[in-house]
């Protein structure tokens, strides 16, 4: 047995990810959450990029964006990230060799790194952003691919089930 | 008036045929569906929230309401093409499914209600543009609750 098969085999049988798999509510209610959470997050995600991009809220700032939207993000984030590693855990023997989980793990990352790109170098300038001054093309990409990565993280979120 | 024609009908068209076939496909439509979800959620939170006063308190909430009109209409429009073929590929367990009709009825309330809140807002009735916002967060959040557990009966 490999290690991490082990480690997998360990968080499978602890107690929480038993009772949640063999209990008939708490599964669905997670699941629901995980949806909630994610809509939450990813639905204002993309809001912001599509302001960065110049398609939505044209006369807004996208600095004033990022930090009106910011909680319900993190509130999304925070929803969506604990019940995922609860619906994890609670199948992870069976669904650790998916190929689609596993894509969506470094899907997750990517999208991961962007947002750490855009927090730390494109926000830095974001505050001059105005009408006049349109966010660099830099900004502009990394809208972009935050907008596809987070579509695929979901695409690959929903395929985990089918294959 | 049985509905139960329509519902057959719509599972003999060309996409109910293919995507009751093509677990791919159907799986897509799914992603498609949760995707315009998302950003329909987004939307509507922002819209709310401001109209509100919680998020976007600089900015009058009806200049935000209407700058997020285009992706609010396009979302809906993607949800409901992408629900529909969802149906089509399995038209009879909707039929006979007791959460489904609900889901609708919970639906098309909540696109009433966000009307409402658009046009109060767009009226300058902010007091109005408050209570209806309220009312579609809780609507909106039953219908994807609704949603998600009209696929597990």
């Amino acid at each position: 047995m490999s290690l991490l098969s082990t480690v997998i085999h360990a968080l499978y049988e602890s107690p929480v990810p038993t009772a949640l798999r063999e209990s008939e509510y708490a599964f669905p209610i997670i699941q629901t959450i995980h949806v909630l959470g994610v809509a939450a997050m990813a639905g204002t995600i993309a809001l912001v990029d599509l302001n960065v991009l110049g398609v939505v809220l044209k006369g807004q700032r996208p600095a004033r964006t990022v930090a009106d939207v910011l909680p319900i993000t993190w509130i999304g984030f925070a929803l969506a990230i604990l019940s995922g590693a609860a619906l994890f855990a609670a199948q992870s023997e069976k669904i650790y060799g998916n190929l689609f989980l596993q894509l969506k793990f470094a899907l997750l990352l990517v999208a991961g790194l962007n947002v750490i790109v855009f927090h730390t170098t494109t926000r830095k300038s974001i505050e001059g952003w105005s009408e006049a001054i349109a966010p660099p093309l830099s900004a502009k990409a990394s809208a972009a691919a935050s907008l596809l990565l987070w579509a695929l993280v979901i695409a690959a979120g929903r395929f985990i089930a089918y294959y | 008036m049985s509905l139960e024609p329509l519902f057959v009908w719509l599972g003999q068209t060309p996409p109910g045929v293919f995507l009751a076939k093509s677990t791919a496909a159907f799986a897509a439509t799914e992603t498609l569906h949760l995707i315009s979800l998302a950003v329909l959620a987004g939307t509507v939170l922002i819209v709310d929230l401001a109209s509100l006063r919680v998020i976007f308190r600089e900015t009058s909430p009806a200049g935000v309401a209407r700058g997020l009109n285009p992706v609010l209409i396009t979302a809906l429009g993607a949800i409901a093409v992408s629900g529909v073929l969802l149906v089509a590929a399995g038209p009879l367990k909707y039929y006979t499914n007791a959460i489904f009709p609900l889901k609708l009825a919970t639906l098309a309330l909540a696109v009433l209600v966000q009307v409402g809140v658009y046009r109060a807002l767009s009226r300058d009735e902010l007091g109005l543009a408050r209570g209806l916002a309220a009312a579609s967060l809780a609507l909106w959040f039953s219908v994807i609750i609704l949603g998600r557990w009209l696929g597990l009966i």
